[in-house]
């Protein structure tokens, strides 16, 4: 690894890892807002979402090392934007990573892609099915672009691909969907549902993703946490005020009504807040010898409350 | 050899009372006068001993992998205690027959609600020596009810698909399993002790991760809510994947599917042993039979025994 390219380097797990990095490679990140203060050593430029300019960024770095690292996970952006951003954005790094022959791509997507349901199975192989969007539209995105990913990564043997699809990432610089909802004012669940969830430190999946990267693994991996607890027990140890609300009420009312108030409520995750989902690490485990440093409560407090 | 759990460990009125008279009557006695608060901590408290005794590994949190959480589910398996020994006066047959370590405990279905899975988990944990969870594979529907689901995980029951069996057996879990299913569950009152249609997943997990079956034969539950009919259709209407139609219910409201008085007893078979491929159709076919025979064999032996449906 000489020439690491880097998406999404201005924020949460990007930014760790360019910084990670940058002792080791030559470091090129790209990002959508601005990244105040990066090491020098860091050539990081901010892009548009019109993605010329990341294709020329590519030309003239020759990169051998593609981290797609800037799915947009916190539902800040229309469905549209994200489809665009999200879908489109990974169809065209993919692409030029065939066209311009790089040694390997790694693509972090998420375990949500899995969905939450009533029937899930309580340890989830990266075999299952990726059914996130069936029934809400608003997660098609990343559920396409994993499904991309992975076809990628069977389809162009000559491109050693990583698709990695970790727990719930918490930590002070991680701006996910879960990590947004555990930071609101008093979080709200649904009344008679108290799911088990897996979460992992944002520390934990960088040292997840470099030592994937030292062992030369190929191939899709679910990356588990240090283990699961019930969410309410999440909200309790992260500090959180929570409150049970009717299902009808979150779906319908607290969106709208939040909006006026500029509560945002992440309405995609409601599903995620009455099923279980679990899933099993053990493949990514077994092929890397990974291990989380971060015990659970050690996991919980990483998250910062502002 | 014989185990009663029921009588010997309740209060000298419940054990007079459930031998002295006879009828519904003795158990709704029996049962009222286990509320007294002494009766319900002195259950509380051998509950939570037997969970202590428990093998299952949980985090620092309490929870177990698929959501077992021994604080969580006490009160509710005291509730289930106190149901077996006082209201249906359980008494569990051979209970020492089931092997340590990973086993598939394979029982009828009947009654309407599911009483025998509660029933056969309080024993494993009351009675059975050491003590041990008993995994219920469960409806999928369960997973979508309010509370009831979040109950079921930490009493240690998940939605029964393949993959979360397997995990669990591979932990050496003790999982229940009733391969009829809502067939069995939901049948009229005519057809009782009537094994309906076993399904063959069990087998299959069964051979894939070399466990033990043991039969378990429920007597008493069958005759808990008298059905009369089944409205398939209607069920599927409300999500349900049944609606039953019982002298009690829907007439009653959700009360009129509490469960009669009756008097329950458990059948723990012989262990049974299978070897060969869980791809093999017919070999699994064949086998499937051989346990739905067993189950059979076990619950004719058991309703020859009884000396009626309430004592």
């Amino acid at each position: 690894m000489k020439k690491v390219f880097i998406t999404g380097a201005a924020r949460g797990v990007g930014r760790l890892l360019a910084l990670r990095l940058v002792d080791r490679a030559d470091v090129v990140g790209v990002d959508s807002v601005r990244w105040e203060g990066h090491p020098g050593e860091i050539h990081f430029v901010q892009v548009d979402p019109g993605r010329r300019q990341i294709e020329e960024i590519l030309r003239e770095e020759r990169p051998d090392t593609i981290l797609h690292c800037g799915l947009l996970q916190d539902f800040q952006a229309s469905d549209a934007q994200r489809y665009d951003f999200n879908l489109l954005g990974t169809k065209q790094l993919l692409d030029l990573a065939e066209h311009l022959s790089v040694e390997r791509v790694l693509v972090l997507s998420t375990a949500m892609v899995y969905g939450a349901f009533a029937d899930n199975a309580l340890a989830l192989s990266e075999d299952a099915p990726r059914l996130a969007s069936r029934d809400r539209t608003s997660l098609r995105d990343l559920v396409e672009a994993d499904y991309l990913a992975e076809a990628f990564c069977w389809r162009v043997p000559t491109i050693r691909t990583l698709v990695l699809r970790p727990v719930h990432v918490l930590g002070p610089s991680c701006e996910n969907v879960f990590a947004q909802y555990l930071r609101l004012p008093t979080v709200p669940t649904v009344a008679g549902f108290d799911p088990m969830l897996q979460c992992m430190h944002e520390d934990d999946l960088v040292a997840a993703i470099l030592l994937a990267l030292e062992k030369n693994l190929r191939g899709v991996f679910n990356v588990a946490g240090p283990g699961a607890v019930s969410l309410q027990t999440v909200i309790r140890e992260v500090g959180s005020a929570q409150i049970s609300l009717p299902e009808s009420l979150l779906r319908f009312a607290i969106p709208r009504l939040g909006a006026l108030a500029n509560f945002v409520f992440p309405s995609v995750l409601i599903d995620y807040l009455k099923f279980s989902l679990l899933v099993s690490g053990a493949r990514f485990e077994d092929a890397s010898g990974f291990r989380c440093l971060y015990d659970l409560e050690e996991t919980f407090h990483g998250v910062v409350r502002t | 050899m014989r185990k009663t759990s029921g009588a010997a460990s309740g209060s000298s009125f419940a054990r007079r009372s459930a031998s002295g008279r006879s009828g519904m009557t003795a158990g709704l006695r029996a049962f009222l006068h286990s509320m007294a608060p002494d009766v319900i901590r002195e259950t509380q408290n051998r509950v939570e001993d037997c969970l202590a005794h428990t093998a299952t590994e949980v985090n620092e949190y309490g929870f177990d992998p698929f959501g077992f959480h021994r604080e969580r589910a006490k009160p509710f398996f005291t509730a289930c205690t106190l149901l077996y020994e006082k209201y249906f006066r359980v008494e569990a047959h051979d209970i020492e027959r089931v092997p340590k370590g990973r086993v598939l405990l394979v029982a009828n279905h009947a009654g309407q609600v599911p009483t025998d899975g509660l029933m056969i988990s309080a024993a494993m944990l009351t009675v059975a020596q050491p003590p041990r969870v008993a995994r219920g594979m469960s409806e999928y529907w369960l997973g979508a009810l309010p509370w009831l689901n979040d109950v079921a995980r930490a009493m240690g029951t998940a939605v029964g698909t393949p993959e979360t069996c397997v995990e669990m057996l591979k932990r050496d879990e003790c999982v229940l399993v009733f391969p009829e299913g809502v067939r069995g569950l939901n049948k009229t009152y005519a057809h009782r002790y009537e094994l309906q249609p076993f399904g063959t997943g069990f087998m299959r997990l069964a051979l894939a991760t070399k466990t033990p079956i043991l039969p378990v034969g429920v007597i008493g539950t069958e005759e808990q809510q008298i059905g009369i009919a089944n409205l398939t259709k209607l069920g599927k209407r409300f999500g349900m994947p049944s609606l039953p139609i019982t002298l009690s219910f829907p007439w009653l409201g959700p009360f009129g599917l509490l469960p009669l008085p009756v008097k329950v007893h458990l059948y723990f078979g012989k262990p049974l042993y299978f070897q060969g491929s869980a791809d093999d159709e017919a070999g699994v076919r064949e086998k499937v039979d051989v346990v739905r025979e067993a189950l059979a064999t076990v619950l004719q032996h058991g309703r020859a025994g009884r000396r009626g449906v309430f004592v």
